[in-house]
């Protein structure tokens, strides 16, 4: 039977947010609790007074998987700390600075009839942009209030120079500042977070005049969640796949059961319209670039029958990468994808309708993140959205396709299985790979992967757009990049080479490839070319190289070896390789289809 | 009710539960300042369903104020 009717638990208009008393208890255990989790620094300055903010952040972090650190700015002294090199803004290990300024105390003037924000703009505009150079750390500010009770109410929406367009105005300097330190600073919107809760929950006007703390508990704790996710997207840590359940999940009903025409979904009925739109959330998450499988106790055609048939379906069996239709534990299921796919589990979110699937799965493979389908249908189409776990910090064109190549790679799979040695396979691919320097329309790409190449990433250094853009601008530096393709499409731009010289040596600064290209030799055919290359042009007598260990990068460990170089020196942490120019050889692959810019297909 | 406002008094000033009575005033306890009294506040709030005045939050300077204000207010 269907499970989705009309709900008798429905009641409430409250959000529900966890209390303050239950986030310090869940603080505490996570404090407690040894973890891998990779740690991050955060400083937060601030105008006001958001001393709530700091556990409320700590737990947002520990939940994004994060290990934190949070200190607190003096109280309203951005201006000074961002100026004094000393501050706790720029300690070295920062990695993210969080900047909230309340206006009443920014500027008391602002209170005030025919108020100018010229002297506001220049404070923030000067403070960030000072702030934004010196440091490196990822930077988050949030917006300005508008006031919610003007003066002139009723024309505050047309009148020039109203107070109300002044606090327009500086959160447009605030999004200039955004748009040119576009992979640096990142702004959280605290007027669309007051909508979400509504002014009598998000402000708290007793604390503001007693304690100078306008912003309520709960105010702080969506912006503390916005702020946690920016902090795990700038460690790298993206979310890139999305499995799904089908039964209750995608569409309302069981298919074995209630068969075709007894399913819910539909783009106009209740409840058949939540799943229907949960499925084009599903949809935009696609076309953002998010891998979609399916993980479902089911008969496959009967799932196919759904995707093929259904008149309202808006998903498809085209959008999905890969999937798991059987009787298996999904634990298991899930974990085979990930093989497949090349891709860490700690990148999977896995959403099931099934307390007892959702458990199994938080226990036994607890890098993934699961979603659990709420019991009230209504609430399914803002799941995904609400969750934040696929927010990304920039969006690239390559990212759109990423499950059509997905999909190509699980061919490319399909189609090794029938042959007995992996060269007849290579050859038969087709291989081509187009390398060159780095265009600048190809510099958001190049950060892209180096922010979150995990595993073929030998030095794992997370250069920022800024950084490759001045690697790719000095004479004695190099910035290459690698676009493969074969029989089953196009891999797109896959591999990042860095290199500098000085005095006859060549280091190799960054070495990286994605992993849906793995297992091609791209890697020896990439090396070799932009050493001879660079070898060419700079004269360089020896290499030197480095291997750095991280968590996750054990698949490079010997690359090195491989590629002929010698080890130096070797701890546990980081190897050193050098190599004379004199004595490094080509590889022996002749099945891929090398271009340069310079010359066609050699 | 002693019970639950002192061990959430207890959570909110990261203190131990035993060192808190009806009588512990608010110099008493060194993580009690203004602002962990306004933790305090919000988390008395959210536990106990209520909302305190200005008036309130100036009185409640020891636990025996606030367990009879919080009892006051949930009796209403």
């Amino acid at each position: 039977m269907a499970r989705f009717v009309l709900h008798p638990r429905v009641s409430g208009a409250r959000m529900p947010t966890a209390t303050l008393a239950t986030i310090l208890a869940e603080l505490a255990r996570y404090e407690a609790t040894e973890t891998p989790a990779s740690p991050i620094s955060v400083a937060v300055l601030r105008n006001h007074t958001v001393e709530t903010m700091v556990p409320l952040l700590k737990y947002h972090l520990f939940s994004n998987g994060l290990k934190p650190t949070v200190d607190l700015g003096g109280y309203d002294t951005i201006q000074q700390e961002v100026l004094d090199p000393g501050s706790v803004a720029y300690d070295p290990r920062r990695d993210l600075i969080v900047v909230t300024w309340f206006l009443d105390h920014l500027d008391p003037q602002s209170r005030r009839r025919g108020w100018d924000p010229a002297k506001a703009i220049d404070t923030v505009d000067s403070t960030l942009s000072h702030l934004c150079e010196r440091s490196e750390s990822t930077v988050v500010a949030s917006t300005f209030l508008p006031p919610l009770h003007a003066d002139n109410e009723l024309l505050s929406g047309s009148l020039d120079g109203h107070r109300v367009d002044g606090v327009r105005r500086l959160n447009d300097c605030l999004r200039e500042l955004a748009a040119r330190h576009s992979d640096q600073l990142y702004l959280v919107d605290i007027e669309r977070l007051v909508q979400r809760l509504g002014e009598d929950r998000a402000l708290d006007y007793r604390f503001q005049y007693m304690n100078r703390a306008p912003y309520s508990k709960d105010l702080l704790d969506l912006f503390a969640q916005q702020v946690a996710i920016v902090g795990r997207l700038s460690k790298g840590q993206v979310k890139k796949v999305l499995v799904l359940d089908c039964d209750n999940t995608l569409w309302g009903g069981v298919i074995g059961e209630d068969q075709l025409e007894g399913i819910q979904l539909s783009a106009h009925d209740y409840p058949g319209r939540c799943f229907y739109e949960f499925q084009q959330s599903v949809l935009n998450l696609y076309e953002q670039g998010v891998v979609i499988a399916l993980a479902s106790k089911n008969n496959e055609n009967d799932v196919w029958e759904v995707l093929d048939k259904h008149p309202e379906c808006p998903l498809g069996r085209e959008h999905l990468a890969t999937w798991r239709v059987d009787w298996n534990d999904k634990a298991s299921n899930i974990t085979s994808m990930a093989s497949e796919l090349n891709l860490g589990l700690d990148s999977f979110v896995f959403v099931d309708d099934s307390g007892i699937e959702c458990e199994l799965v938080r226990q036994t493979v607890p890098e993934v993140t699961v979603v659990q389908v709420p019991e009230t249908p209504y609430d399914l189409p803002s799941l995904l959205p609400k969750s934040g776990l696929f927010e990304t910090l920039s969006v690239s064109s390559e990212d759109s396709r990423r499950t059509q190549l997905y999909r190509a790679e699980r061919e490319r799979k399909r189609s090794q299985e029938s042959f007995r040695d992996l060269d007849g396979f290579l050859r038969s691919l087709n291989l081509r790979a187009e390398i060159a320097e780095a265009t600048e329309s190809e510099v958001a790409r190049v950060a892209q992967l180096c922010g979150k190449t995990n595993q073929f990433n030998v030095t794992t250094k997370r250069h920022t757009e800024a950084q490759i853009r001045a690697f790719a601008e000095r004479d004695d530096a190099a910035v290459f990049v690698m676009s493969a393709g074969d029989n089953f499409g196009d891999l797109g731009l896959i591999a990042v080479l860095i290199a500098e010289h000085a005095d006859g040596t060549g280091t190799v600064d960054t070495l990286l490839m994605s992993c849906r290209a793995l297992g091609r030799q791209l890697e020896r055919v990439f090396t070799h070319h932009c050493l001879s290359e660079l070898e060419a042009r700079w004269g360089v007598e020896s290499w030197q190289s480095s291997y750095e260990r991280t968590k996750k990068n054990a698949l490079v460990e010997n690359l090195w070896e491989e590629l002929g170089f010698q080890l130096e020196e070797q701890s546990d942490e980081f190897k050193s390789y050098s190599l004379a120019t004199s004595a490094r050889q080509s590889p022996a692959i002749d099945y891929v289809a090398v271009s340069t810019p310079g010359n066609a297909v050699c | 009710m002693n019970e639950r406002v002192r061990q959430l008094m207890a959570q909110v000033l990261q203190t131990p539960m035993e060192s808190i009575d009806l009588q512990t005033r608010q110099e008493d306890v060194e993580a009690w300042d203004s602002l962990g009294h306004m933790n305090l506040c919000l988390a008395l709030e959210e536990e106990f369903g209520v909302k305190f005045g200005d008036h309130h939050v100036i009185e409640m300077t020891d636990v025996g104020t606030i367990v009879s204000t919080v009892a006051d207010l949930t009796s209403n």
